[in-house]
């Protein structure tokens, strides 16, 4: 099964990859790892609560517990402050990937980069403060 | 905030939204979307959600489809990181002025006129054929052009087992369009996929699957500070979301797979077919029909 685009490499899928996570081996391995560990902790936290709910017959919340609340530790463990948490983990995810973004590019040196990514870092941070306000 | 009518937040309701979600967060991960657009109109119409409840829990579930699927596609090296950073401060800024002006404009003059982009998005994905030629030649005329902005990239798509090199073309048509999506985002209160993958994938000549890769990573960025800001003001009901996290996340497995095995022109072809469909519901929307709020 050959086609006639591209460099045809006929090797195995693996050795592909290889290849090309050689020539594009950039910032994709921390972002890989913030997204996946972002999002895998939330899950776990997710099924956690849930399960917790549904084993004991708690009555589900109707309301995510408030960040300051959360910070005051006020939550305690319940399901509902378990469940917010677990919300909140998954909300910021992107956030950090931008920000390891910044730290990646400082360290290589690209000026260029750096400015891109703090601008998208610096609205994001807008939208939140209109947002509040 | 009674989010479910009492009595109807049963187990059925709540296999139901797991249901709906995985398959929103199969065709999310496929197209490059995020799935707002399935998500909010079964929450308000299906399950009586109010809309608000309704906007923050598909916002969760957008950012859901983007993380879980961004994964395996900046894994997989199909998505093109410096793209996506570049136009993110086109979406967010434009994200943001649309949220302000928001009030001035009619909402169904808005409705209107990107009911009728998506129709024409939809016609010119439809007759941009991506074709083993074409793509060729892009791979030969890559390394030629000046790149300071470093877009050029390579990828590796798994269907056919060939390396794809390609330059980014008209970057500023390209930066232009990407806010008018954001602003799409901010006056409409969606992810905006609808519109950056035609951005990047007509006008910009990047080959189907890396913009559908880029576009699923560009909408969790958009998506996490409208959500953060439902949060704040106790929109989120967490049963809800929670559900429609862990729906949206096993559908990303699916949907990420099937795209990478999927022909670029197949997956062109269903997102023509898709467009068509959002241009039907901003259509009715404009004309008072509610299906999106």
């Amino acid at each position: 099964m050959t086609s006639s685009a591209g460099d045809i490499v006929p090797r195995g899928l693996a050795a592909l990859r290889r290849v090309i996570t050689a020539e594009v081996d950039d910032v994709n391995r921390i972002i890989y790892h913030t997204l996946r560990a972002g999002t895998i902790a939330s899950a776990l936290l997710l099924v956690v609560a849930l399960a917790y709910i549904a084993a004991t017959g708690a009555s589900m919340p109707s309301q995510a517990v408030p960040v300051p609340d959360l910070l005051r530790g006020l939550g305690g463990l319940t399901p509902a402050a378990v469940l917010s948490v677990g919300l909140l983990l998954l909300i910021l995810t992107p956030v950090a990937r931008v920000a390891f973004s910044v730290g990646y590019f400082a360290r290589e040196k690209d000026a260029t980069y750096v400015l891109v990514t703090l601008i998208v870092l610096a609205n994001l941070l807008v939208g939140l403060a209109l947002g509040i306000g | 905030m009674g989010a479910c009518p009492r009595g109807m937040a049963g187990v059925e309701v709540l296999a139901a939204l797991a249901g709906v979600s995985f398959l929103s967060g199969v065709a999310g991960s496929f197209l490059g979307i995020g799935g707002g657009i399935f998500l909010v109109p079964f929450l308000t119409l299906v399950l009586g959600v109010q809309p608000q409840v309704a906007v923050a829990t598909s916002l969760v579930g957008v950012i859901a489809t983007s993380s879980g699927a961004a994964s395996v596609y900046v894994r997989d090296r199909i998505t093109n990181l410096r793209l996506g950073m570049l136009l993110e401060i086109a979406t967010t800024t434009g994200a943001i002025l649309g949220a302000v002006v928001a009030v001035y404009l009619d909402p169904n003059a808005i409705f209107l006129l990107f009911g009728v982009a998506s129709v024409f998005a939809a016609a010119y994905m439809a007759r941009t054929r991506e074709t083993a030629k074409d793509r060729a030649a892009r791979a030969v005329s890559a390394p030629e052009t000046p790149d300071r902005l470093r877009l050029s990239s390579v990828y590796l798509d798994p269907e056919d087992r060939a390396m794809y090199r390609y330059r980014v073309e008209r970057p500023l048509a390209g930066f232009a369009a990407s806010a008018a999506a954001g602003g799409v985002s901010g006056l409409l209160g969606v992810g905006g996929g609808f519109v950056k993958v035609p951005v990047m994938h007509v006008l910009m000549r990047v080959p189907m699957k890396a913009a559908v890769a880029t576009s699923n990573l560009m909408i969790g960025v958009t998506a996490a500070a409208s959500a953060f800001i439902y949060y704040s003001r106790g929109f989120l009901d967490p049963g809800l979301t929670a559900m429609t996290v862990l729906g949206v996340l096993g559908g990303t497995a699916l949907g990420t797979r099937l795209m990478l095995k999927t022909k670029p022109n197949r997956i062109r072809v269903v997102f023509a077919a898709f467009l068509l469909f959002i241009g039907a519901l901003m259509g009715l929307r404009a004309f008072g029909v509610g299906v999106i709020p």
